[in-house]
């Protein structure tokens, strides 16, 4: 048998949704959890559900959740065995990985080699095209002139697209459909370049038109075996972030699975990939594929694919960090049924998605069959202003697509948080639009929406009705005028029930 | 009892009495019966024209309101007649295009767009607040002047503080 180590303690570098969630998986299986927690977040449900939990800085994220070394001399301090780093802070950054290994401390995540392979956009592309992975056919080096630019687009196809390589926000970009077009494109290209970088150097890719944005989610063990565990269809963002997340993908035939699976599990096993990870493709409208990066951490989506698949990522972290293989029966399965997570964030969907920090004053979450909330905040709890505005995430598993559908269309519905406005209603009003319950859509398909003002909430007739009673009830009885307070529903029927109650409390002499 | 309810742009003049442990209102020329019951904090249960509401209220005092239900937010402002035609005389109500800009939330000014003494119009940004993570601008709810600015870029400001406020712009001088 190989050497195992068994994780007692782990500390967990990360807050919110996703430190709940580590929690969880430590307490099923007999661990113990450290949290670290800002000023802020000192009573954050992270906090109240740990065995542990110590405080690490003042509220920015730099002083705080970012400071590496600290963290891991607190993990020898308290002798936690390893670190797992959630998403996002630290969880992506080689060097605390190898903080840690230094320090003895386990990181529960990839190596140190595999992370910095994998985070150059350039080592990683050449790398993935000497694995055979599919990558975006073209070239980052500059075009030195037209030429040049021919022969490239005449080698992977028109339409091509130009790109400034200094560039962002779509300056310097050009569509080009035919070879007659590309001189002046590429005229026109260099000198948009030249006046918004300063540097009119571009390069030129395969055009890929309405793509969608599908991954795979990989698993390797410390033996070497890495498994595919198939696709989360995650093309409705804003603004590049996700927002709804689906398994499988609507699009996505088992041959097509089988296909991107079997290239994702090349392009991790290629640079040594143990833990999880996830390779992210574009797939266009001929179900091509190319590899854009590989996340090499757990995503915020996670839990679609342990609902179609019925596996505990966390816990099968936890077991490839102790030096465990993986279990013979993970990897290569169809999905079972369909799962869907959308995500709570404090923001408002009908005011330019403006944050919305401030008190819970109200919360009840979605119960029921199917259901799963992934849930950072209590009734009472502050949202902050320092960090991402996530708060939760609502999962639902339906047999199909159809009964999940249903399912977050009810859990919706059952779903109240007063105090902050957030991205509920959005998703509410999603469900009523034929595309997505036909899951006709790519990467572009929801900012296109939200431009062109097709998402607004559908009117409710009785709305300035119904709010105009209960605006005057709740004067009538809150105003000095008014009596003292709104009557119970039937009549008398609570003041019987409250005496009942005050009856056996007095006889048991309990608080009434 | 007679109300002036304001919601949705519109004022509506009802009467509420009780009525059997509920209520009856009329609204429009229309009578209704309502059951209404406290459902635990903000929430109220409305039972009313044969459907169920769960609403929730919050009071933010003089008779104004933030209720949501089934996924909306609305405001209503609740006055009786003379209170409402007291307001109305004082010129714009609330919610009006105020003059006065307050932070809704916590968060740093990044950068101040306008000068004071300058002309500006309804929906220009005068300061960008940063919170959250993400950058929004604030912007003039009326045309006018700013007549003053309470904020310099890089200043944190808390939820409520005075941002900026825009005054009338001083009357053409007539030849």
């Amino acid at each position: 048998m190989a050497p195992r180590r068994k994780l007692q303690k782990v500390l967990i570098a990360n807050r919110g949704e996703i430190a709940v969630r580590v929690i969880r998986a430590l307490r099923d299986l007999g661990r113990r959890s450290a949290v670290i927690y800002s000023d802020p977040d000192r009573t954050g449900l992270p906090v109240l559900l740990a065995d542990e939990a110590y405080r690490i800085g003042p509220a920015p994220s730099r002083d705080s959740y970012l400071k590496g070394e600290a963290i891991v001399a607190l993990a020898r301090e308290i002798g936690a065995d390893a670190i797992h780093p959630g998403y996002g802070f630290l969880s992506e950054n080689a060097g605390f990985a190898r903080l840690c290994r230094e320090a003895g401390i386990v990181f529960i995540g990839p190596s140190p080699e595999a992370m910095s392979a994998m985070g150059s956009k350039v080592e990683s592309r050449r790398r993935m095209i000497d694995a055979g992975v599919p990558v975006v056919p073209g070239g980052r080096d500059p075009l030195p002139d037209v030429d040049a630019a021919l022969e490239m687009a005449d080698r992977i196809g028109y339409p091509v697209m130009l790109k400034a390589a200094a560039g962002g926000g779509g300056k310097g970009m050009r569509r080009v459909a035919s070879a007659a077009d590309l001189p002046g494109a590429f005229r026109s290209a260099r000198s948009e370049a030249l006046a918004s970088f300063g540097d009119d150097a571009v390069y030129l890719e395969k055009f890929i038109d309405r793509p969608r944005h599908i991954e795979i989610q990989v698993l390797g063990d410390e033996h070497g075996r890495v498994v595919s565990l198939g696709e989360r269809e995650c093309s409705l963002q804003r603004r590049h972030q996700k927002v709804v997340e689906e398994a499988p993908s609507p699009v996505v035939t088992p041959e097509l699975r089988r296909r991107m699976g079997e290239a994702a599990v090349a392009a991790a096993a290629t640079v040594g990939y143990a833990n999880a990870g996830t390779c992210e493709f574009l797939v266009d409208e001929e179900q091509r594929f190319y590899f854009l990066e590989m996340n090499t951490r757990l995503q915020v989506e996670h839990p679609v694919t342990e609902a179609v698949t019925g596996l505990d990522l966390v816990a099968l972290q936890i077991a490839i960090a102790e030096g465990e293989p993986l279990p013979d029966n993970v990897g290569w399965r169809e999905p079972q049924g369909h799962a869907i997570e959308v995500r709570l964030y404090a923001e408002d969907p009908y005011q330019g998605f403006a944050p919305s920090p401030g008190r819970i004053e109200l919360l009840r979450l979605p119960e029921g069959p199917g259901v799963r909330n992934d849930c950072g905040v209590y009734e009472g709890s502050e949202v902050s202003i320092h960090y991402d505005p996530m708060l939760a995430k609502l999962i639902v598993w339906g047999a199909d697509r159809e009964q999940a559908l249903g399912r977050l269309g009810r859990a919706l519905s059952e779903l109240r948080i007063e105090g902050i406005k957030t991205s509920v209603p959005l998703f509410a009003r999603l469900l009523s639009e034929p595309d997505f319950r036909a899951g006709k859509f790519d990467i572009a398909w929801l900012d296109r929406k939200l431009a062109a003002g097709e998402l607004a909430p559908l009117p409710l007739p009785e709305l300035d009705e119904v709010v105009t009673v209960a605006a005057a009830i709740e004067h009538l009885e809150t105003s000095r005028i008014g009596a003292a307070r709104v009557p119970a529903a039937g009549g008398g029927r609570r003041s019987r029930w409250a005496a009942a109650a005050r009856r056996e409390s007095l006889r048991r002499g309990g608080w009434s | 009892m007679e109300l002036i309810v304001t919601t949705g742009g519109q004022s509506r003049r009802i009467k509420i009495e009780r009525r059997d442990g509920g209520y009856e209102l009329e609204i429009e020329g229309r009578r209704v019966g309502v059951q209404a019951s406290r459902a635990g904090g903000l929430l109220r249960s409305l039972l009313y024209d044969g459907q169920h509401w769960e609403v929730a209220v919050r009071s933010h005092g003089e008779g104004a309101f933030s209720i949501s239900t089934r996924g909306r937010q609305s405001t209503a402002e609740v006055a009786d007649p003379l209170t409402h035609l007291a307001r109305e005389s004082r010129g714009g109500s609330r919610g009006q295009g105020q003059g006065l800009v307050k932070a809704l939330m916590p968060g740093r000014a990044v950068a101040v767009l306008a000068e004071e003494g300058a002309e500006v119009r309804a929906g220009q940004g005068i300061v960008v607040l940063e919170a959250m993570k993400m950058e929004n601008e604030i912007r003039a709810e009326r045309d006018g002047v700013v007549k003053r600015l309470f904020v310099v870029a890089g200043q944190a400001v808390e939820g409520g503080d005075p941002l900026f406020e825009i005054g009338d712009s001083p009357a053409p001088s007539t030849p």
